[in-house]
């Protein structure tokens, strides 16, 4: 299966995994059984191979923290596999857990009184390299608009949905959607006009 | 997918570049996501036969628990007693302590950050986190999740009246620590949230707080404090990192003071079991009335599948109803002024499972309100929604719909009462085990035509 082409239908029409010789495993009382759940695994492998790294790459954009972003990716991800026969039946896997992870990382926004506040002081992502400053300034730009209009242009300009599939992922009307947009965008040349590349002093 | 716009091309072409950020950071697999997705099962399984709840912040259940001493389990919600020092006292052990292998096995953080076990905290102690008291015998652990992070695991031995003092010292100088700190720097130091849990076992604390950074250059430090009063002990466990809530610390914190109070009771021979009753004290939790609109009693008693919900939002305005089903039917097009909607959550609801808006739209007369909901019903039946049921009383008429996709399956209900229309918008998961119950949906939408009666 080739995961990269097409979030679409990516699940369907899974091949059979070759059972190696020897006793299954304890608590799977059949070959059958395990091959089942084998193939499960080698499917959700393949799926996780296939989706994390863009994934990561849109919770980065749409949390403005790397290592929030890979928190609660890989959180999606476990419970990809906790709910795996629905997943791999939906439409999308990909969507299904960036819209858990947006869910995990909009409900620690939220835990805390000012959750945005310190969403706002996070300071730099944990690079391995400095971030370049057209990095720190994108994302302290993104940093300063609402969470939903984050998301809506992540969706739109990097995942590349159209402004219709915005809507049906976060479950918000077309006409919303559009505003999100309109505001964030307009929002965001603003503060990136006024901040010269690299100038934010509150990212390192 | 469509193209994306060239009008926008510089955004996206920045967007797309910071992709290469992550290259040094690789998530950890998904083995790891299925050992973590693993643990979980394990401990919900676990949770549910010992009866051993929790809540999020590290709010703990220690049901029953008594005196650290081989007597049997004391009925749970009964006064502890005071333990004599030579009647059938166990000497503690490090047994009581929490181990890396706990840790790894409770907070599912073990695929991202890698607990250690180490002689002291990395750097200075956390500001305003406590520090070991003068009881008899104090047992201390420390680990380290990250290069910043740590866990603090105190506890303290003394006797019932001595713990009950040491507990109650331990929040009372953290928060005033705290409330220094916020004082001379609110920017950078506050208490964000507070927990107890009432009717159960002795008592569980949990304060979650920001502080400043522990070097200059840091990230403001978020540290959560979890003190429980258990006989004649009292554990305190402090565990905090950069940033945001939960960073570096496992998504889910109470998880690890959950395992501590397993120890404890494990070592004492007695039954934990029992029910928690989480509240949290600070922020204090809205529930005020407002005229026309759902309280947060209507909520808790016409829809118990929400839990322990206690949010209740502030009222604000909005042009539309926020489903897409319900996009046809504009209130403002039929001649509402505004929208408000108001939202209601569980505080306790970790990851905004459940999502739940109410939406009361007010109109000139009987008439175009009449035909407004009309309009609604048409949107959603076009929509695809699936009629649950209707309502009817003598000043209110209802009906709910349920609609779903591969994410979401929502509750959608329009009420009348006179001039006035009130929306419910509840939604879930299509993952989540449950399903929403229809007729506890029409129980809420009953509610919210009644409570529309206000306004009339």
């Amino acid at each position: 299966m080739n995961y990269l082409d097409s979030g679409r239908n990516q699940m369907r029409g899974s091949g059979v995994l070759a059972i190696e010789p020897g006793s299954p495993p304890a608590g799977l009382a059949t070959y059958q059984q395990w091959g089942a759940m084998s193939s499960q695994s080698e499917e959700f492998d393949a799926f996780y191979h296939a989706t994390n790294r863009r994934l990561l790459h849109q919770m980065y954009a749409m949390t403005g923290n790397l290592a929030d972003a890979q928190e609660c990716v890989q959180e999606a991800y476990a419970r990809a596999w906790q709910h795996w026969k629905t997943v791999q039946q939906a439409e999308d896997p990909a969507a299904w857990v960036r819209t858990v992870a947006w869910r995990i990382a909009a409900s620690r926004w939220r835990k805390t009184r000012n959750g945005l506040k310190a969403f706002a002081r996070q300071g730099r992502p944990e690079h391995t390299q400095p971030p370049s400053p057209d990095h720190v300034a994108l994302v302290s730009a993104l940093k300063e608009i609402s969470e939903e209009q984050r998301r809506a242009i992540v969706l739109h300009h990097l995942v590349g949905m159209s402004v219709e599939e915005v809507a049906r992922e976060v479950g918000a009307p077309v006409g919303t959607v559009k505003a999100r947009l309109s505001r964030g965008r307009a929002a965001l040349a603003q503060i990136l006009r006024e901040e010269p590349i690299g100038g934010d002093a509150d990212v390192h | 997918m469509t193209r994306m716009s060239t009008e926008w091309g510089d955004l996206e072409r920045r967007l797309r570049d910071l992709g290469s950020d992550i290259g040094g950071a690789p998530l950890p697999g998904p083995d790891a996501a299925r050992h973590r997705a693993r643990q979980r099962t394990r401990r919900q399984v676990a949770g549910a036969a010992a009866g051993i709840a929790a809540a999020a912040f590290g709010v703990i259940a220690l049901g029953g628990l008594g005196p650290l001493s081989t007597s049997p389990p004391e009925p749970a919600h009964t006064p502890t007693p005071v333990p004599s020092p030579t009647e059938d006292a166990v000497e503690p052990g490090s047994e009581l302590a929490l181990t890396v292998e706990d840790l790894e096995a409770s907070s599912g953080a073990d695929e991202l950050v890698g607990w250690q076990q180490v002689d002291g905290p990395p750097g200075e102690p956390f500001l305003c986190a406590p520090a070991p008291g003068d009881a008899d015998r104090v047992i201390e652990r420390w680990f380290q999740p990250s290069p910043d992070g740590y866990l603090h695991q105190i506890i303290e031995i003394s006797t019932s009246d001595a713990a009950q003092a040491r507990f109650d010292s331990v929040i009372d100088e953290l928060l005033s620590c705290v409330e220094e700190r916020s004082a001379d720097n609110p920017d950078d130091n506050w208490l964000s949230a507070v927990w107890t849990v009432a009717g159960i076992g002795d008592s569980a604390w949990l304060g979650e707080y920001m502080v400043e950074p522990r070097s200059a250059a840091g990230e403001l430090m978020v540290v959560q404090v979890n003190v429980v009063l258990a006989g004649d002990t009292v554990t305190i466990i402090t565990r905090g990192g950069p940033s945001m809530e939960g960073h570096n610390v496992g998504p889910l914190p109470y998880e690890v003071a959950t395992v501590a109070a397993d120890r404890l009771c494990t070592w004492a021979g007695r039954d934990c079991s029992g029910e928690p009753t989480p509240q949290r004290v600070y922020p204090p939790v809205q529930s005020d009335a407002e005229p026309g609109w759902l309280t947060v009693d209507d909520v808790v008693t016409a829809m118990p599948y929400f839990g322990t919900i206690g949010e209740v939002g502030e009222i604000f305005d909005g042009e539309d109803y926020g489903h897409i089903c319900m996009e046809q039917a504009n209130a403002v097009a039929a001649g509402a002024t505004i929208v408000p909607r108001r939202m209601y959550s569980d505080p306790l609801d970790d990851a905004l499972e459940i999502q739940f808006s109410e939406y009361v739209a007010q109109f000139d007369t009987n008439q175009v309100a009449r035909a407004h909901y009309e309009d609604l019903q048409a949107a959603v039946e076009a929509c695809g929604g699936d009629v649950l049921g209707g309502i009817e009383d003598s000043g209110y008429q209802g009906s709910a719909w349920r609609v779903g996709d591969e994410f979401l399956v929502s509750h959608l209900g329009a009420v009348i009462n006179g001039s006035n229309v009130a929306v419910i918008v509840l939604s879930e998961p299509s993952s989540a085990q449950d399903e929403l119950p229809a007729d506890q949906t029409l129980a809420l939408l009953d509610r919210a035509g009644a409570r529309l009666g206000d306004l009339e």
